[in-house]
C-alpha cells in the first residue's frame, strides 16, 4: 500500500501544511502526485529471472503472472498493476514510463536511446492494455520489437534518461504535490566502464534530489545476475547513509517490487485537515479571548462510489449538464438574481432573498466554543447523529496551543471527563453541539512502532431535542435464567475480535472490479470475497447444540422461526382494507378471520379484499371477480356446503 | 387516520380587567396575546389539522349566534372554527383592549355552542375543548353554572384556563385535586403533551404580581370548579409561555422497518425504528419564484451539452451511462449495469460477536440511531430475542450484523448494542465503517515535545477549570445541564421565527437571534461566573500566541456582505414610506417586492429597468451604471452559447446612449475597454467582442460627447486592433472573472 500512498518517503508532511494554510476552512484543490517509471532495458532484462524473484512474484498463485519469466515482462506487469492500482486509489495522479537502452528512441531531446512510452499523464484503459501486452508471453517480443527495436542498445546515459524524466516533471501542466522516480534495473553499476558517465549520472541524481524529485531503486534479479550491491552505484545516486545501506542490501529485492505487483482495490486518503479552527475557552476579566487552535480531521468517511457519468453515444464522450431557470409562462431564462425563496404556510406564500437564507443559517465565525465539561456517563449509546471528526492542535495560528491541548487532554482523561462545545464547522452552518472525548496514545505491544491510535480528542457529534423520537416503550417480559445462560454460550462461540479494517464493502469493490473488466475487456471481473455474509453452516457447527436446546425451552414443537404467520397477516391486511367505518364497528381485537366467518355462515359479511386476500394466500381461484365468487371458492376449500 | 384533530375555542377575556397594569409590565392582555400567536403560529408550522375558533368577550362588538336584545352581549366570535391560518393570527394582533362587562359563563356557553354547531355532523373530531384566557377581574353571573357544567360534560367538552396565577399561594389546599403539572394532563393534546421542560432561564415573569381582589377571588374558585369538573387544567402565563416558546417541527409517527433477524439457525421477526436522527422539517422546503411574481414558481431546466465550444445539447435518447476509468469512458448501458451491481437480498445477518469495548464511538458511520425490537406478534420469537438482549448485557458485548435493505440497495454493516432500562428493552443500531471508509492517520505523541507539556501549575488550573465548569450536575436541581434532550435546535428555532416575523410584516428586515448561549443564557451566565478566575489563572499561566497568520476573510461576502444588507434595509425602509396600506396582505407584499426589485437593474428587463432608474434619479447616475456594467458581464458570462449576447448588446447600446446623453463618456468607454480585456483573457467570450467589432460600438468619441477625449481615429483603431489571444484553460475561468470584476470597479 505505500508505494500508492503519497506520505511514502519523505517532505510529504510539509507540503501538506504549506497546502492546508491556504485552504483554510474550505475544500482543498486536488494534489496530485506524479510518478516516473524508468526501465533499463539491458539485455539482462530478458533473461529468465532468477528463481527467487519467479518464486516471490507469483504471490497470489495467479496463473498469469506464473508466466512472466524475464525480468522485462515482471517490469511491465508490474507498471500495469500499478496503472490500475491509481485508477482506483487516485486517478488524478499522473505517472509514465520511459525505457531507456532501447534501439529507437523518442524524447523531446533526440537523446539516443531513450523512449517515452507513456508521458506523464493520467492512466487510462488503452494503456495498461497496452501494457499487458508488453507482459504477456505470447505477445510481449513482438510487440517489444515493433516498439523499441529488435536489438538492445550500449553506450546509453542514465544521466540523459533521468534528464528526461526531469524534464516531464517540469513540463507538467498539473502542479504536482509529489514527484518520485521509480528505476527499474538490474545492473548495480551501469557505468562500470565510463567515469564521466557515471559522474554524470551521480550530478543529474543529486540535482533531482534537490528540486524534491524522489529517486527509487527496484533491483532485477535474473540467472546471470544474482546479487545487487547498492554500494556500487546506487548509494550515491539515492543518498542513502551507510545503515540505509546495509538494510537495503540485506533486504529481500523483491519485497518492494511484490508491493507493486500487488492489484490494491482501495482508495487512497490524503492526510489533510478537514479545516483548522480556533477553540475559544472564553474571555479572561480583561476582555482578551482565550483562543487556541485545533486542525480538525475525518478519521471514518465513506468511501464514495465512482460516480456515474452521462456519455454522448455518438463520440462516446462526456457530457456537461446545464441548469436553467426559467419562467414556466414565457420561458424567460432567469439570472440569480431574479430568484427569490419562498415557502408557503397556510396558504401564504414566505419569501425570502438567497442572502437572508444564508443569514438564517450563519450563527458565528467557526470554531470550537467551550461551554463545559460532563462526566463520560452522560454521554449516552444513541448521542449519535452523524460521523464525527478528530482534533489535533495547531501551532501555525497560535503558539502554544499544543500546551494547552496535552493539559486538556491529560485533564480530561484522568478525570473520566469529556468536554461540552458548540462547534461550528464553516461559517455558514449552524452550530451544533459536540462532545469531545480524549483519546490516549495507544501502541501496539508486540511491535513498538505501529501505533494504534493517536493521542488528541474526538468530535462527537450530540443531537438536539428535535432529533430524538420518543418512541413506545417496548416492555416484554425478561427471559428466565436459564435462557439466558444458552445465548451466554451463544454468543461465547461466536465471538471474534473486532477490527474495523476487516470487512470490505461489497457493492463498492464489485463495482470496481466490473468497471475495470469492462473498461480492459476482461471476460471476467476478478474475484471478490465477501466477508459480511455470514457462513451459517460455521455458525451452526460452533452453537447448534444450545440452539436446539434454546428451540425445545421456548417454542412449541414444530415452529418454524422466521416465516410469517398466515393469519396474522390475513388479519392486518384486513385491518388495513377494510373501510374507516367498518373498522370502528369492529373492535380491534375482534376475530376477523375468514376460516372462522366461514363456518359460521358469515362470509358474506365480510369485504372482497379481505375474501380476495385469503384467497391470494390460499392459492384460490376465483372463477370471477364477484364476492360471490370469492365466497363460493373459498366455502369449497373448506368444504363447507353452501 | 381521520379522528384526531381537536376542535378548540380560545375564550379571550378582554375585558377592562385585563388591560389594567402597572407601567412597565405587560399587560395580562398582551401576554395572552403572545400566548395566542405562539399557539397559532405553531398549529399552522406542524401543519396542524385541528381546528381553532377565536372569541372575545369584555369588547364593543356582540356577534354571536345565541346573542338577543339582553343576554349573551358583548361576545364577539370573530374567528369561526377553522384550521389554523394567517387570518386568525391577524385577527389576534388586532385585539383591542375593551371596557364592557361580559360574563364568563356566557363566553363559555357561546363557545360550546359554537364548537357544537360547527362540529355538528362532521367526523373525525378526537377532543372539543375550550382554551380561557382570563384574570378573572370581571363581574359574572353564576346561577346556572350547574346547568352548564352538566352540558358540557355531556359535549364532552373540556376547559383549560390561562391566566396570571391561580392563587396557589393562597389556596394550597386544591393543589392536590387539580391535575398536577401541566405537562402530564393533556394527553389528548399534542402541544402539552409533546413540549417539554426546557432549560430555557429568560422567562421574564412579565406579569405583575398583586394581590387577588375578592371578585377574583370569587372567579377563580368558579373557574376551578369548571375545570376540575370538565378534566381541564389550569396554567398561568409563566408555564404556557414557557411550553410554547420553542418552535416545534411536526411530529413523525414513528414507523417500524421490519427485517427478519438470522443468527445461525435462529430467526426473528424484528421491527427498527429511527430513534435519532438530524430533524430537518420538511416546512423548510425552499422553492424558486420569481422575485417579481412570487407566485410564479420557477421551473428549472437541466439539458445536457457536449463538453467542447459548440456546446451542442444532446438528446436523452442519444446519451448513455458510464464511468471513468482513469481518463478511459467505459460507455455502460442499462441493462449491463444492472448485472453489474452487486446482488443481495434482504438480510439483517449477525455475523458474530465482539466485545463492546471495541465499538469505539468514533467509529460510528451513518446518520441514523435506530431501535430495534422483536416484533410483538410473534411472541416466542420476542422472548428469545430478549433473552439474546439479556446476554449480550450481561456479558458487554454486541452482534455485528450484515443489513440490508432491500435487493435494490447496497449491503451495510452495523452493530447492535443492547440497552435495557427498568421498562424498556431494545438494542441500538448503529452503521459502521468498511474498511475503505477508515482513514489511517498519524499523530505525534504530544509528550515528546518538551515544550508542549504542561508543568503541574498548569494541570492543576486546568483540573480547576474542568471542576468549576462541569455541568453535570449544574442545572436548577442538580440535573444534568446542556441535555441533548432539553436543547432545542437553534437553527430550527431561527428559521421558524423568521418565517414568522417574514410572514407578518413581509417588509421589515429579520432580526436573526437565537444562538445557543441566547437561548440559555442564565446557565451560560451562572458558569461564566464560577469559572471567571480560573480563566484568568488559565490566560495568566498558558503563553497563547496569536501568529496572526489567519487570513481576514477576503471572500466577495465580507466585502459586498454587509454593503448588501445595509442596501437592503434601505430599500425596505423605502417600501415602508410608500406603502402604508394593508402590508401584510399577500398582494401587497407581491408589489411591494415588485416595485422594491426596481431599486436595481434586473436581468429580465435590464434595458427598461435601467431607463427606470436613470429617470428616477436615484441611485446615482454612477451606480446605476456600475450596476448595468456588472450585469452586461452576467449576461456575456452566463450565456450559453450566444444565448444571452443579443440581449447583452441591447444594454451596451442602451448604456452607450445614456452615457452621451448624461455627458458621461468615461463610464462607457472603461467599460469598453475592460470588456475588450475580458474578451480576450477567456476563450469562448471572443465571438462577443466579435459582435462588438460587427455592430462597430465603438468607444465614445469627442465628436459624439463633448466630454470625451477620444478622438474618432483612436475609436476606430480601438476596434479593429486584434484582442491579444491568450489560450487559457477553462479551470481559471471563476478566478479570472472575479478579478476582472474587480477591477472594472476600479476603473469606474
Amino acid at each position: 500500500m505505500s508505494l500508492l500512498d503519497q506520505n511514502w518517503g519523505a517532505g510529504g508532511s510539509a507540503e501538506d501544511e504549506a497546502q492546508d494554510e491556504n485552504q483554510q476552512g474550505r475544500p482543498i484543490t486536488t494534489n496530485r502526485d506524479g510518478t516516473l517509471i524508468l526501465i533499463e532495458c539491458a539485455p539482462q532484462m530478458f533473461e529468465t529471472l532468477a528463481n527467487q524473484m519467479k518464486q516471490d512474484s507469483t504471490i497470489d498463485e495467479d496463473d498469469e503472472d506464473a508466466q512472466l519469466t524475464t525480468g522485462f515482462q515482471l517490469v511491465m506487469r508490474a507498471c500495469q498493476r500499478f496503472y490500475q492500482s491509481k485508477i482506483i486509489s487516485n486517478d488524478k495522479d499522473l505517472s509514465g514510463i520511459i525505457l531507456y537502452g532501447t534501439e529507437n528512441s523518442l524524447n523531446a531531446f533526440d537523446f539516443k536511446h531513450i523512449y517515452i512510452l507513456h508521458e506523464l499523464a493520467q492512466p487510462s484503459a488503452e494503456r495498461i492494455i497496452q501494457l499487458e501486452t508488453l507482459s504477456n508471453k505470447d505477445t510481449f517480443k513482438a510487440k517489444y520489437d515493433e516498439l523499441f527495436g529488435s536489438t538492445q542498445a550500449t553506450g546509453y546515459s542514465l544521466n540523459e534518461a533521468l534528464w528526461t524524466c526531469s524534464n516531464l516533471f517540469s513540463n507538467s501542466p498539473q502542479r504536482l504535490t509529489i514527484k518520485r522516480i521509480f528505476i527499474f534495473t538490474c545492473n548495480d553499476q551501469p557505468h562500470a566502464s565510463n567515469l564521466t558517465l557515471e559522474r554524470q549520472a551521480k550530478q543529474r541524481a543529486k540535482d533531482l534530489h534537490d528540486v524534491g524529485i524522489q529517486l527509487e531503486v527496484f533491483p532485477i534479479l535474473t540467472e546471470s545476475i544474482t546479487k545487487f550491491d547498492f554500494k556500487k552505484f546506487f548509494q550515491d545516486v539515492l543518498m542513502l547513509s551507510d545503515e540505509d545501506l546495509e538494510i537495503r542490501n540485506n533486504q529481500e529485492p523483491t519485497g518492494r517490487l511484490n508491493e507493486l505487483l500487488k492489484l490494491v482495490y482501495s482508495k487512497e486518503h490524503k492526510k489533510r485537515a478537514y479545516c483548522t479552527v480556533p477553540f475559544s475557552l472564553g474571555k479572561s476579566s480583561d476582555g482578551t479571548p482565550l483562543e487556541f487552535s485545533v486542525s480538525v480531521y475525518n478519521m471514518v468517511r465513506p468511501c464514495p462510489k465512482p460516480t456515474k457519468i452521462k456519455l454522448d453515444m455518438k463520440t462516446n464522450l462526456e457530457t456537461k449538464i446545464v441548469t436553467k431557470h426559467y419562467l414556466p409562462e414565457t420561458a424567460e431564462i432567469l439570472m440569480p438574481s431574479d430568484i427569490q425563496y419562498g415557502l408557503d404556510v397556510a396558504n401564504r406564500r414566505i419569501l425570502f432573498d438567497s442572502d437572508e437564507i444564508k443569514a438564517i443559517k450563519k450563527f458565528g465565525d467557526s470554531g470550537f466554543e467551550l461551554l463545559g465539561f460532563k462526566s463520560l456517563s452522560c454521554l449516552l449509546p444513541h448521542h449519535y447523529v452523524k460521523p464525527g471528526h478528530f482534533i489535533y492542535p495547531d501551532e501555525k495560528y497560535v503558539e502554544g496551543s499544543s500546551c494547552l491541548f496535552n493539559a486538556l487532554l491529560k485533564k480530561c482523561l484522568e478525570k473520566k471527563m469529556f468536554i461540552l462545545c458548540q462547534f461550528t464547522a464553516r461559517r455558514n452552518t449552524p452550530p451544533r453541539l459536540v462532545a469531545l472525548t480524549a483519546q490516549a496514545e495507544e501502541v501496539n505491544k508486540k511491535i513498538k512502532n505501529d501505533r494504534l491510535a493517536s493521542n488528541g480528542f474526538h468530535v462527537h457529534y450530540l443531537p438536539y431535542a428535535d432529533d430524538i423520537r420518543t418512541l413506545p416503550k417496548n416492555d416484554t417480559t425478561r427471559a428466565a435464567n436459564d435462557e439466558v445462560d444458552l445465548f451466554k454460550n451463544v454468543i461465547r462461540g461466536l465471538k471474534f475480535k473486532y477490527r474495523p479494517d476487516k470487512f470490505e464493502n461489497p457493492a463498492l469493490q464489485t463495482l470496481w472490479r466490473n468497471i475495470e473488466a469492462t473498461a480492459l475487456n476482461k471476460g471476467e471481473p476478478d474475484e471478490f470475497i465477501d466477508l459480511t455474509i455470514p457462513s451459517v453452516e460455521n455458525q451452526n457447527r460452533k452453537i447448534s447444540g444450545y440452539v436446539d436446546e434454546l428451540k425445545q425451552m421456548i417454542f412449541p414443537p414444530g415452529y418454524v422461526m422466521g416465516t410469517t404467520k398466515k393469519s396474522a397477516a390475513a388479519k392486518r391486511k384486513a385491518e388495513t382494507t377494510s373501510s374507516p367505518s367498518s373498522a370502528k364497528k369492529t373492535k380491534p381485537d375482534e376475530d376477523v378471520d375468514v376460516e372462522a366467518a366461514a363456518k359460521s355462515n358469515l362470509l358474506s359479511k365480510l369485504t372482497v379484499p379481505m375474501l380476495k386476500d385469503y384467497c391470494r394466500d390460499k392459492k384460490l381461484k376465483a372463477s370471477g371477480t364477484k364476492k360471490q365468487d370469492f365466497i363460493d371458492v373459498i366455502q369449497s376449500h373448506l368444504g363447507i356446503a353452501q | 387516520m381521520a379522528s384526531n384533530k381537536e376542535a378548540l375555542a380560545l375564550v379571550v377575556d378582554i375585558g377592562v380587567g385585563m388591560s389594567q397594569t402597572a407601567p412597565g409590565f405587560d399587560s395580562p392582555l398582551q401576554i395572552t396575546s403572545d400566548i395566542l400567536q405562539m399557539i397559532v403560529q405553531r398549529k399552522m408550522f406542524q401543519q396542524s389539522k385541528d381546528e381553532l375558533a377565536l372569541i372575545l368577550y369584555g369588547g364593543d362588538e356582540t356577534n354571536n349566534d345565541l346573542a338577543d336584545e339582553n343576554n349573551y352581549q358583548n361576545i364577539s366570535v370573530v374567528f369561526s372554527l377553522s384550521p389554523a391560518n394567517w387570518h386568525l393570527f391577524e385577527e389576534i394582533q388586532k385585539i383591542k383592549p375593551g371596557n364592557n362587562p361580559a360574563d364568563l359563563i356566557d363566553a363559555i356557553v357561546v363557545a360550546a355552542d359554537h364548537l357544537r354547531r360547527e362540529t355538528e355532523g362532521k367526523r373525525g373530531y378526537a377532543a372539543k375543548r375550550v382554551l380561557l384566557f382570563t384574570n378573572a377581574a370581571t363581574p359574572f353571573n353564576d346561577h346556572s353554572l350547574k346547568v352548564i357544567l352538566d352540558s358540557l360534560r355531556l359535549q364532552d367538552i373540556t376547559v383549560d384556563a390561562i391566566g396570571p396565577s391561580w392563587g396557589q399561594e393562597e389556596e394550597d389546599d386544591d393543589e392536590n385535586d387539580r391535575p398536577d403539572s401541566p405537562t402530564q394532563t393533556n394527553g389528548h393534546n399534542g402541544d402539552s403533551a409533546s413540549a417539554r421542560p426546557t432549560t430555557n432561564g429568560n422567562h421574564h415573569n412579565r406579569n405583575q404580581k398583586k394581590p387577588l381582589t375578592p371578585q377574583q377571588k370569587t372567579g377563580i374558585r368558579i373557574i376551578n370548579d369548571i375545570v376540575n369538573t370538565t378534566e381541564g387544567s389550569l396554567f398561568t402565563f409563566r408555564e404556557a409561555l414557557g411550553m410554547l416558546s420553542i418552535h416545534q417541527s411536526k411530529t413523525v409517527k414513528p414507523t417500524a422497518t421490519k427485517y427478519i433477524m438470522q443468527l445461525a439457525d435462529i430467526k426473528l421477526h424484528i421491527c427498527t425504528y429511527i430513534q435519532v436522527k438530524d430533524n430537518k422539517p420538511g416546512i423548510f422546503r425552499l422553492k424558486k419564484v420569481y422575485a417579481r411574481d412570487p407566485k410564479s414558481e420557477i421551473k428549472v431546466d437541466r439539458g445536457r451539452y457536449t463538453k467542447d465550444e459548440h456546446d451542442e445539447e444532446i438528446e436523452k435518447e442519444e446519451l448513455t451511462d458510464g464511468f471513468r476509468y482513469g481518463t478511459t469512458f467505459v460507455p455502460i448501458n442499462k441493462e449491463t449495469l444492472d448485472d453489474m451491481k452487486y446482488q443481495s437480498e434482504k438480510c439483517f445477518s449477525v455475523i458474530g460477536f465482539s466485545d463492546a469495548n471495541m465499538m469505539r464511538r468514533s467509529l460510528y458511520l451513518g446518520d441514523t440511531v435506530y431501535e430495534v425490537i422483536a416484533e410483538p406478534t410473534y411472541e416466542e420469537e420476542a422472548q428469545t430475542f430478549t433473552g439474546l438482549v439479556q446476554a449480550m448485557y450481561d456479558t458487554n458485548t454486541v452482534a455485528i450484523v450484515r443489513k440490508c435493505f432491500s435487493e435494490r440497495s447496497s449491503p451495510e454493516l452495523g452493530f447492535l448494542r443492547p440497552h435495557i432500562a427498568h421498562d424498556h428493552i431494545c438494542m441500538y443500531y448503529v452503521k459502521l465503517p468498511f474498511a475503505e471508509d477508515l482513514r489511517e492517520f498519524n499523530f505525534d505523541n504530544l509528550d515528546v515535545i518538551k515544550r508542549n507539556l504542561p508543568n503541574d501549575e498548569q494541570l492543576k488550573t486546568v483540573d480547576n477549570l474542568i471542576t468549576t465548569m462541569d455541568l453535570s450536575h449544574a442545572d436548577r436541581g442538580r440535573e444534568e445541564a446542556f441535555q441533548p434532550e432539553l436543547i432545542s435546535n437553534p437553527y430550527i428555532q431561527r428559521m421558524f421565527q423568521s418565517i414568522a416575523q417574514r410572514a407578518v410584516t413581509p417588509d421589515e428586515p429579520l432580526s436573526l437571534s437565537n444562538t445557543i448561549m441566547e437561548m440559555n443564557d442564565t446557565l451560560i451566565q451562572s458558569i461564566a461566573r464560577k469559572s471567571k478566575r480560573t480563566l484568568d489563572t488559565v490566560h495568566e499561566q498558558f503563553i497563547l500566541r496569536d501568529t496572526n497568520r489567519r487570513q481576514k476573510v477576503a471572500t466577495g461576502e465580507a466585502l459586498f456582505g454587509n454593503n448588501d444588507i445595509s442596501a437592503k434595509k434601505a430599500r425596505l425602509e423605502d417600501n415602508n414610506e410608500e406603502f402604508t396600506t394593508d402590508s401584510t396582505s399577500f398582494e401587497a407584499q407581491a408589489a411591494a417586492k415588485k416595485k422594491a426589485a426596481i431599486k436595481t437593474v434586473g436581468t429580465v428587463t435590464p434595458v427598461e429597468d435601467f431607463r427606470i432608474l436613470i429617470e428616477q434619479g436615484s441611485p446615482s447616475l454612477t451606480d446605476v451604471c456600475k450596476q448595468m456594467c456588472t450585469l452586461i458581464f452576467d449576461l456575456i458570462n452566463n450565456s450559453h452559447g450566444d444565448s444571452l449576447f443579443e440581449k447583452a448588446l441591447q444594454c451596451i447600446q442602451c448604456l452607450r446612449e445614456i452615457c452621451i446623453d448624461k455627458l458621461e463618456p468615461k463610464i462607457f468607454n472603461d467599460f469598453e475597454v475592460v470588456l475588450k480585456a475580458h474578451a480576450s483573457d477567456i476563450d469562448g467570450r471572443k465571438d462577443f467582442w466579435k459582435k462588438i467589432v460587427d455592430e462597430k460600438i465603438s468607444l465614445i468619441t469627442s465628436e459624439e460627447c463633448i466630454e470625451s477625449n477620444v478622438i474618432p481615429v483612436e475609436a476606430k483603431k480601438f476596434l479593429e486592433e486584434e484582442t491579444a489571444i491568450q489560450a487559457l484553460n477553462n479551470a481559471p475561468i471563476n478566478n479570472e472573472q472575479d478579478d476582472e470584476e474587480e477591477d472594472l470597479f476600479d476603473l469606474i
